[in-house]
């Protein structure tokens, strides 16, 4: 009998230590979410015009430091950091997130998003950066040249000898060329 | 220091800046000497002016003064086409770029998600250098993110980049045709677009998964 009530008792702490765990992590999840709506405000008004009015306000009344704008303004200039899918896998503390902010390249950080999780250190956002940041002797290529059978050629010759008509003429030239290469690959894309 | 405008004595490398000082504000005008004309594209906006040695006191009136430092300001007042910021071994690595290749220019511009700098020397794509054997026009790009709201391009001199401070760099590019460029020390500089675009076709072809430049022929 005596033993029953152990097993009950266990089950019945087991069932208390989950639902506050449910309940911290939720809790947790609404300061999360609170905070990058935060940046999200941050982010709106610091592409308007007014910001270079807000800004110097914010520091005057003390709602917030020089510091703390300046690593909110990095966040929410972060498309990676801001974007609400990733919410969920991210640290909450800014001076983590500041740091990941480092990583840039695309494809990069949805590598390095695999390693990120709310309870990372300073220490290991760091080394994510190491990892994935940009780097500051990046390997030089052995051969930058491209093959000759990747490269063409397209030789495009008109009168120049009125000098005004050579800006038109290189135009409808560089048009003539976009079309030939559309004509042979429809999905390239002109930046 | 008193507010006012100043000369800040030059030396042999570097003509003389105009410094305007408005308590602990200091706006630095530098200049650069070409062909005797004074003329630059960018203007410091810097919050020690009490580090500032070596200054003369140019007289001028107050009311001028003033005017001068509202339309300082006035060049901040502009909505964002992008944000993004730079981290000091990026902008290094951007500043050793320009070294290696001797490049006038750096643009910057969006491409989609992306935020693209291509480092370039425009005298590389001038009929006298391409007449020239076995050279060739040489662009660096570099690729970053950030937060763009509208397309844009915008092209500064080289030697303007090559002037800002190492270290982490914020940049916000105006629609007022000006980027601003805010370092960590609470320094800021204001940049006028220099519109100049490489004479380069580059686009990318997802078909062959290669870029593919137009570029001007060496022999045309």
């Amino acid at each position: 009998m005596a033993q029953e009530l152990q097993v009950i008792d266990k089950e019945v702490t087991a069932n208390q230590v989950k639902t506050a765990l449910e309940d911290i992590k939720e809790a947790y999840r609404d300061v999360q979410t609170a905070y990058y709506k935060f940046c999200k405000v941050i982010q709106n008004y610091q592409r308007q015009a007014i910001w270079s009015e807000i800004r110097p306000q914010l520091i005057e009344q003390e709602i917030l430091g020089e510091e703390t704008i300046r690593k909110l303004e990095s966040i929410a200039q972060h498309p990676h950091l801001m974007n609400t899918k990733n919410w969920s896998f991210l640290p909450n503390g800014y001076n983590h997130l500041v740091t990941l902010t480092a990583i840039k390249d695309k494809s990069k950080w949805e590598k390095a998003l695999e390693k990120i999780y709310p309870s990372m250190s300073i220490k290991e956002a760091k080394e994510l950066v190491e990892e994935y940041g940009t780097k500051s002797d990046p390997k030089k290529k052995t051969n930058s040249k491209s093959k000759p059978i990747d490269r063409l050629t397209y030789v495009l010759q008109f009168d120049c000898s009125n000098k005004r008509d050579i800006k038109t003429k290189i135009k409808s030239a560089e048009e003539e060329f976009i079309k030939k290469i559309k004509r042979i690959d429809p999905t390239a894309k002109f930046l | 220091m008193k507010n006012g405008l100043y000369l800040k004595s030059s030396n042999a490398n570097r003509p003389t800046d105009y410094v305007l000082i408005q308590g602990k504000q200091a706006i630095i005008f530098p200049t650069n000497t070409d062909s005797g004309n004074y003329w630059s594209d960018y203007v410091e906006v810097s919050n020690t002016s009490s580090e500032l040695t070596n200054l003369t006191e140019i007289n001028i009136a107050d009311d001028k003064l003033a005017e001068l430092s509202e339309r300082v300001n006035l060049l901040s007042h502009a909505n964002a086409k992008a944000l993004f910021d730079m981290t000091a071994i990026e902008v290094r690595l951007v500043k050793n770029t320009i070294d290696k290749i001797n490049a006038s220019y750096v643009r910057f511009f969006s491409d989609e998600e992306d935020i693209i700098l291509s480092i370039f020397n425009i005298q590389e794509f001038g009929v006298a250098h391409r007449f020239t054997r076995k050279v060739s026009q040489r662009i660096r790009y570099f690729k970053t993110t950030g937060m763009i709201y509208e397309p844009f391009s915008f092209t500064i001199f080289a030697s303007t980049f090559k002037k800002l401070t190492l270290g982490k760099l914020d940049f916000r590019i105006g629609d007022n045709d000006k980027i601003i460029i805010a370092n960590e020390n609470g320094s800021t500089v204001y940049v006028q677009n220099q519109k100049l675009i490489e004479p380069v076709n580059l686009f990318y072809s997802p078909k062959i998964d290669s870029h593919i430049s137009f570029v001007f022929h060496p022999k045309s």
